[in-house]
């Protein structure tokens, strides 16, 4: 349950709730909202929900002991007040929530909430929907118009009303006024036969935007359970932060204040380790002596939460500034933090690369990649080091064909003489001295080359095999010679056209 | 030089070759090859273009094409007539089988049907082969049976290393691959070559060319080296690369990848230098190439069936026939012969025998006889209007002896010498029953013996960039947006367009390597082929099995169309009859139909009073919207000048707003002699009697013809090879030689030599005007006919035109605010009184109201009363016609400041007796959008059944889908059954059974008032549902708006003076680009009372072009420029005029 709302009906024109009770609540739930309309909303997130309601209503009876005042509990905030607005009436609640205390607690269990608005009227429906879009014109989320909010231990209202929170006239004036927009809209559908909230959650919502425009859209949705209304704001959680104050002297010596520094950043860093996060920024404030305070912000080159790299900073910053006044106080704060990444491992660093180590990455790996399995695929392109392409295959088909084949590879018959061709993983380039031959076609072809080893002499060449294109991309143009070396070796050169350099490119083996 | 190519593939093997025919000679010429062979892919379509242009270069054309044996590719080269004839059937027959000879398609027993399948069939079938023996689209191919059958003449070559040897070498099977040899060998004898290719790709490739060298070795038989090439350099390669992309639906990056593109750029055109170098040591190979060229032969004049034989009566032959047949002609035309008729007469059947032309008539003849005997409009046009024999047999409108036109225009017997142009006769059909004509020609000649020609089309600008950038991977977004503004461009144009500023300002980066392949690609398909389409009526008849002389292939809707194109076949001298479809005689033929049902009265196109006043009085008003030929922006401003008062005034109207003259600057001269301000002068007295109807000003070839017989001495044979070298750009240097020729033949015979400079710079200037008068004379008639129906049946003239849409210049809203200003009622569809098509109802009111306004007139909101007559025409109930008239009397006066709209006391009826006589016009359903023919023929088979009373009615019995009822409540079409368009669609929606909440549970009236559309929303309501606004006008609405802000109306435009600065708006009916007019934009604007015309000159249009054609209305500040009745906005600032979002679609650079 995230949220719990308090209705009674002699609220909406009798007497409305105002701080007391807002007072009394926020002794047992964190955050309250009162609305001007007399609907009170209390974040119930991390508390029991029925025994909490149950609190909050003897806390309300307190204040309100002539009025009937009902609690609903559910995820929606629409859901919540629709379930405090019917209580028990007309049928049984959902979920496995109790009624609680004298029958005045209606708990709506999450995910049952469309089940539970399907058989209400969708008048009902609108009388609580016309907040909703008051809210949402307004374009401002939870704090509003005619509304009341705070937070255990805040200081005080949090966003006051704009129309006069105390006044119990300026609240009925905004219940008409608001509730305007779906009379016509109501009698439309009323008109077509739609009566209850599951009969408009059913239709489809192009169907309702063509005919009922805006208004019926949002009634569409409400009537689906769908009501994303920010009741209250998050929390923010408090920034680590360290300080002392010097009561009995004051400091005008760096040193001293970096030697200070460095004993606040210990908790600091300690809170932030605590947390799993590291500083992109830190405050640095100075309590002077003659009053106001000096502030710096620190920002090192990547987020961190080492100690050293903000001591040097700090430091560095002593050194250069020169302070107006001595100092009494030294407050040090965390500005703004980010979750601390994991440690990028290298899995060749012998430091690193322990078997549990490995494991863990292989076992990641894994579950990232499935159960995809690759081979190699010629895919056709001219160029050699593109012509291989990865492409993943079914493990499970290949298996079905394997035991079709009786469980035979079937991939090539034993003692076929195989050459592959082996490619280097860039062209080397090489110097070539070529020849005319003197019959045959009047290509020049590679007699000698010399690689990394020295000269080689080429007994055999055939070619050339031309490849060209890529106008497109990065144009390309070589001349492929099959060559056999006086060492018996067989390898593969090719003259790069554009740039007019050879390359010795592969061999086979 | 040893070598010769014998293997050429150009773009004519349609995605796998890269250049022109032209391109391959032009190279080929360059590296000295004394002959040259062209293979295209199962296609002949570029050997003519080729022969001429290797004719040209002086070099041997070798013909062939590559066809697929049994799944294997060889090639076949024509050695003489017999062989190419069999070539010919070859190709036909791989590409459409044996269906030609299929007896549905033969004289007996076709269903009429043999053309091409009805259109509504047509849309209904999946694209497949339709008659039995058909050949799958895309695969041509032949059995080896088929070859054997056809094989004399011609010489073999084996096919590349796909081929049967090759591939049998290459799976190891020797043996196999030397026992298919032996097959070839027996069929062709000497006659066969093993083809031997090498491109460097592999050690594979080389060893796979030896085998084959070895096998020829072997066996005996000769091998010849050729390269296949298909492109010639890089760039060429680059669009091959694209267009083999394309074959795979991949982009290049994806084609390379996948292995498709060839591996390199060893495919192109070679020096036979480089082959003999790859060749060294192995010369027998590339002697034996030479030794086939010179063994293979090509003549055009192989191309010509043999002319139709028209079956004629015992005891005629074709001559005594016509003969016959067009002295009947001359005693039903002119009664009786006057010794000038009868001479002209005797000569051109003198000559029509010795050519044998004389079944060329007569087919067309029966062509005519079949039209007219099916109540088809027809009409001939072009030059055979020249020919007094077309006139007497029907054929043509025009008396060539009364007007003197020139028979050698048409025909001479200079003229069939093997290189000229066969002489044509064009017969225009309605548009709509044209099917009809065509089918009969099919039907009676059969597929065998007669087929359509092709057209040729080319990369365009837009065309090519979107392929380009489609196959360089390029959104497709931006390739459409960049092509949108390469309209009419060639690539090449558009390259440097694109490279100027359009790229820059689309964010194009063409300094990468892909934008620099984008440009080169583009250049590159400079004339490029594209693909092949159906011409429009081009047929081709012969006696003999027409694909034996051109290959013949099926079209995806069905069709045997030619391989050839219409303009080569012109060079080839190959006569053709050429049946065209004419949207203009399709509305005159309607209008007269619904004339005659309302008057019983049947006019006739020929015997309408041609000096009727009312009607010359409105052309030269320029209200033409509407007419044939001359309502066109530029028509209209030029009839303001003119004011035709006679036939031949529009004669020279139809000729003289044309590209050529105006281009040659000859309008102005012409109208300014014509309204008498500057005098005419004659450069010789002898050119009096040729020039003078045209004020001295030559505008029809004749007079060009003419002028060179009189002044130059030239025969009548020679006048038109004179006139065959104007038209083209491409001709001019023969053009010079003619005139230089011309100038020499006046000065000897007297006339002075600056004269003959004279007259030589102005037929210069004169020759691309391409226009022959007797083609303006067949046109000026249909222009003539459509005016008087205009002036005198405004209503039939309108639903005729509205029927036979799509047609003419303006769109269907134009049409109908026309129809309004002219008094015509409109009102829009009903499914009560209505039908698919427009029809004419009664009026019920008798008197011509009184607006004050358009938007005062339109009158929904007064007349939509209770009880009272609908929107629609239609009183609730009663089904009677409405009262609700547009336009009115009071907005004639102002209408037209162009000059478009009806004159004070202007009466449109014949009998001018009162508005009331004009019928009312009820826009049919077809104009409804989303109405398909499916919901037409269940609404119309309901209706018969018994009148429909309710929308549930109509939806219950026509069975209508939510989408069709909804377009029907929305276009208003069931406003007689449920008043208000809203209230209707509840109705209807209702009716459908549509699911809560979408209509009321009961049939009871809505339990609240839905709304009914206001007046202007329901104009641009009636836009969104049909196009077409029967209640009024957008611009009305802005009217008060634009008024408060100083904006003109068309109708203020009358009161501006010239200079003065105006701010003028309206919604935009067309823009135009024209090449003559050097980057000018004409924009022509239309509001409730009519046009305006306002020009952007040609750097604001660079400036605001985004603007000026991305807004449906547009706000225009300029200066007002008249120049007696014609009135311009020279545009100097534009905005777009926010008004609602409107479903339209102007004219726009068309």
């Amino acid at each position: 349950m995230r949220y719990a709302c308090l209705w009674s009906p002699a609220w909406s024109t009798g007497e409305a709730p105002g701080d007391e009770l807002m007072g009394l609540l926020l002794e047992v739930v964190p955050r309250v909202v009162v609305e001007g309309r007399g609907v009170v909303w209390a974040d119930l997130r991390g508390l029991p929900g029925p025994r909490t309601a149950e609190t909050l209503l003897a806390l309300t009876a307190e204040l309100f002991p002539d009025d009937v005042v009902r609690a609903g509990l559910a995820a929606v905030p629409i859901v919540a007040e629709l379930a405090a607005r019917r209580g028990g009436v007309g049928g049984g609640l959902i979920g496995g929530g109790a009624i609680g205390g004298d029958g005045l607690v209606s708990v709506v269990d999450p995910g049952r909430e469309r089940e539970f608005l399907a058989p209400l009227p969708l008048s009902l429906l609108a009388s609580a929907a016309s907040f909703s879009a008051a809210w949402s014109r307004s374009g401002v989320s939870a704090p509003s118009a005619g509304r009341l909010s705070r937070s255990r231990g805040g200081s005080g209202v949090v966003a006051p009303s704009t129309s006069g929170a105390g006044g119990r006239a300026s609240r009925r004036r905004d219940v008409s006024t608001v509730a305007a927009p779906y009379e016509r809209l109501l009698a439309l559908l009323d008109g077509v036969g739609l009566r209850t909230c599951g009969e408009l959650a059913s239709l489809e919502l192009a169907a309702v935007e063509v005919r009922f425009g805006a208004e019926g859209v949002r009634l569409w949705r409400l009537a689906r359970g769908e009501d994303h209304r920010r009741l209250f704001l998050p929390i923010p959680p408090e920034r680590p932060h360290a300080s002392l104050d010097f009561i009995d002297y004051q400091v005008t010596d760096p040193e001293r204040l970096v030697f200070t520094i460095n004993a606040l950043l210990e908790n600091v860093i300690a809170a932030l380790r605590g947390r799993g996060e590291r500083a992109r920024s830190l405050l640095l404030s100075f309590s002077l002596a003659g009053g106001g305070v000096w502030r710096r912000t620190l920002r090192p080159a990547r987020p961190t939460a080492t100690r050293e790299v903000w001591l040097r900073l700090a430091r560095r910053l002593l050194e250069e500034v020169k302070l107006p006044d001595a100092v009494v106080g030294v407050v040090l704060e965390v500005e703004s933090a980010e979750p601390a990444a994991a440690r990028q491992g290298d899995l060749f660093d012998r430091g690193f690369a322990t078997a549990g180590v490995v494991e863990a990455a292989l076992v990641r790996l894994l579950e990232r990649q499935g159960e995809i399995v690759v081979e190699p695929r010629r895919s056709g392109h001219p160029l050699p080091e593109r012509s291989v392409a990865w492409e993943a295959v079914d493990p499970f088909a290949r298996l079905s064909e394997f035991e079709e084949r009786g469980g035979r590879a079937g991939v090539r018959a034993p003692g076929t003489p195989y050459l592959a061709l082996h490619l280097l993983a860039e062209p080397q380039p090489i110097d070539v001295e070529t020849r005319v031959q003197e019959s045959g076609p009047a290509h020049e072809f590679p007699v000698r080359y010399r690689d990394r080893s020295g000269w080689k002499k080429v007994l055999a060449a055939s070619g050339p095999d031309r490849i060209s294109g890529g106008q497109w991309e990065e144009p390309y143009a070589r001349e492929y010679f099959r060559c056999v070396t006086d060492i018996g070796e067989l390898v593969w050169l090719f003259h790069d056209r554009r740039r007019g350099v050879w390359f010795l490119h592969g061999w086979w083996g | 030089m040893a070598y010769v190519e014998l293997r050429c593939h150009s773009a004519f093997s349609f995605g796998d070759g890269a250049c022109t025919p032209e391109a391959l000679v032009e190279r080929a010429a360059a590296y000295g090859y004394p002959a040259l062979g062209l293979t295209d892919t199962a296609d002949l379509g570029g050997i003519i273009r080729f022969a001429l242009a290797a004719m040209r270069a002086g070099i041997r054309p070798v013909i062939g094409a590559e066809l697929v044996v049994d799944g294997y590719p060889a090639a076949f080269l024509a050695m003489n007539e017999e062989g190419y004839h069999n070539l010919a059937a070859l190709v036909t027959r791989a590409r459409v089988g044996s269906s030609l000879q299929a007896p549905e398609n033969g004289v007996a027993g076709d269903d009429g049907r043999a053309g091409r399948r009805p259109l509504a069939a047509r849309r209904r079938r999946p694209r497949r082969p339709s008659r039995p023996g058909a050949r799958p689209r895309g695969r041509p191919h032949l059995t080896w049976a088929e070859l054997a059958e056809r094989s004399a003449g011609l010489f073999a070559l084996t096919g590349p290393a796909t081929g049967e040897l090759a591939s049998l070498i290459r799976a190891r099977r020797p043996e196999e691959a030397a026992y298919q040899l032996g097959r070839w060998q027996d069929l062709f004898g000497e006659r066969l070559a093993i083809e031997v290719q090498y491109h460097h790709v592999s050690g594979a490739e080389a060893a796979l060319a030896q085998a084959l060298i070895e096998l020829a070795d072997w066996s005996h038989t000769p091998w010849v080296v050729v390269n296949e090439p298909r492109y010639l350099d890089n760039a060429s390669r680059l669009v091959h690369d694209m267009l083999t992309a394309h074959r795979a639906g991949f982009d290049l990056d994806r084609a390379a990848a996948a292995g498709l593109l060839l591996p390199n750029g060893e495919w192109r055109l070679k020096h036979p230098a480089e082959l003999e170098r790859l060749w060294r040591g192995r010369e027998a190979g590339l002697d034996e190439s030479r030794r086939i060229a010179l063994a293979c032969d090509f003549d055009l004049r192989w191309l010509r069936s043999p002319l139709p034989r028209f079956p004629v009566p015992p005891g005629h032959d074709d001559d005594s026939f016509l003969r016959e047949l067009v002295y009947a002609g001359a005693n039903e035309r002119w009664g009786g012969l006057s010794p000038r008729q009868e001479a002209q007469l005797e000569h051109e059947l003198g000559v029509i025998r010795r050519l044998g032309f004389a079944g060329f008539f007569l087919v067309m003849w029966e062509a005519v006889r079949f039209a007219r005997s099916r109540g088809i409009l027809c009409q001939g046009r072009g030059s055979a209007a020249n020919s007094v024999v077309a006139y007497l047999l029907g054929i043509t409108a025009v008396d060539p002896v009364e007007h003197g036109l020139l028979f050698e225009r048409f025909l001479s017997e200079s003229r069939t010498d093997g290189s000229a142009e066969a002489p044509d006769i064009d017969v225009d059909f309605e548009m709509h029953r044209r099917e009809e004509v065509l089918d009969h020609i099919y039907r009676s000649w059969g597929r065998e013996h007669a087929a359509i020609t092709a057209v040729t089309q080319v990369y365009y600008a837009p065309t090519a960039l979107q392929d380009a950038m489609r196959a360089l991977g390029y959104p497709a977004e931006l390739a459409f947006t960049l092509s949108k503004r390469l309209h009419r461009r060639y690539p090449s144009e558009g390259a440097e367009i694109l490279e100027a500023e359009l790229a820059a300002r689309h964010g194009l980066d063409l300094a990468t390597p892909r934008g620099r392949a984008l440009l080169t690609a583009l250049r590159a398909m400079e004339d490029l082929p594209r693909l092949r389409s159906t011409h429009p009526g081009g047929f081709v008849i012969s006696s003999a099995p027409l694909g034996d002389y051109m290959p013949i292939e099926t079209t995806t809707l069905g069709r045997t169309i030619l391989q050839f194109d219409k303009d080569d076949l012109d060079a080839a001298a190959v006569p053709k009859f050429d049946f065209l479809g004419l949207g203009g005689l399709t509305a005159i033929r309607l209008a007269f139909d619904a004339i005659e049902r309302r008057t019983g009265k049947r006019l006739e196109m020929y015997r309408l009073p041609q000096d009727d006043r009312r009607t010359y009085e409105m052309i030269s008003r320029g209200d033409v919207v509407g007419t044939f030929q001359i309502e066109s922006r530029a028509q209209v401003q030029s009839l303001l000048q003119t004011r035709p008062e006679r036939l031949y005034d529009l004669v020279v109207q139809v000729a003289l707003i044309r590209p050529g003259p105006i281009q040659a600057k000859f309008v102005r001269p012409y109208v300014r002699r014509r309204r008498g301000l500057e005098p005419v002068v004659y450069p010789h007295p002898a050119l009096e009697p040729i020039l003078r109807r045209t004020y001295g000003v030559p505008i029809f070839q004749e007079q060009a013809m003419a002028i060179a017989m009189t002044l130059g001495g030239f025969s009548a044979a020679e006048a038109d090879a004179f006139r065959r070298t104007m038209g083209h750009q491409k001709k001019l240097p023969l053009l010079q030689a003619e005139l230089r020729k011309l100038r020499a033949r006046m000065v000897a015979r007297g006339v002075a030599p600056e004269v003959a400079d004279e007259i030589a710079e102005d037929l210069l200037s004169f020759a691309n005007y391409g226009f022959p008068e007797s083609h303006a004379w067949s046109f000026a008639l249909i222009a003539y006919a459509t005016a008087y129906l205009k002036a005198h049946y405004p209503a039939e003239f309108f639903l005729a035109l509205l029927n036979a849409w799509p047609m003419g210049f303006y769109p269907p809203s134009t049409l109908v605010h026309t129809a309004r200003r002219a008094g015509v009622e409109v009102r829009p569809p009903c499914l009560r009184n209505g039908d698919w098509e427009c029809t004419l109802e009664p009026r019920k009111t008798t008197s011509w109201p009184r607006a004050t306004s358009p938007a005062a007139s339109v009158g929904r909101g007064e007349s939509a009363g209770e009880g009272g007559p609908t929107g629609n025409g239609c009183d609730v109930g009663s089904g009677c016609p409405a009262a609700s008239i547009p336009g009115g009397a009071d907005a004639a006066p102002g209408v037209p400041p162009g000059g478009t709209g009806c004159a004070p006391g202007f009466t449109p009826d014949e009998g001018a007796t009162g508005i009331e006589e004009i019928p009312a016009l009820r826009i049919g359903w077809r104009f409804i959008h989303g109405l398909s023919e499916r919901a037409r023929d269940a609404i119309r088979a309901a209706r018969e059944d018994a009148p429909f009373t309710s929308v549930a009615d109509v939806v219950r019995r026509a069975r209508l889908t939510r989408t069709e009822v909804l377009q029907l409540a929305r276009a208003g079409a069931l406003e007689a059954f449920e008043p208000g368009r809203r209230r209707a669609a509840w109705e209807a929606l209702r009716s459908v059974g549509d699911l809560l909440p979408l209509a009321p549970a009961s049939a009871e009236l809505l339990p609240f008032d839905p709304g009914e559309p206001t007046e202007e929303e329901l104009v641009f309501l009636d836009y969104l549902a049909t196009g077409i606004c029967t209640t009024g006008h957008p611009m009305e609405h802005l009217r008060e708006r634009l008024a408060a802000a100083g904006v003109t109306s068309s109708r203020g435009l009358e009161t501006l003076t010239d200079g003065e600065r105006c701010l003028v708006a309206g919604l935009v009916v067309a823009r135009q680009h024209p090449a003559t007019a050097k980057g000018t934009v004409f924009v022509l604007l239309e509001d409730e009372w009519g046009f305006i015309n306002v020009i952007v000159p040609p750097r604001l249009y660079l400036e605001h072009r985004e603007i000026v054609n991305g807004s449906p209305f547009l706000l225009v500040e300029g200066r007002f420029e008249r120049d007696g009745q014609v009135m311009n906005v020279v545009g100097r600032r534009f905005r777009k005029l926010i008004a609602r979002p409107i479903s339209y679609r102007s004219r726009d650079y068309r």
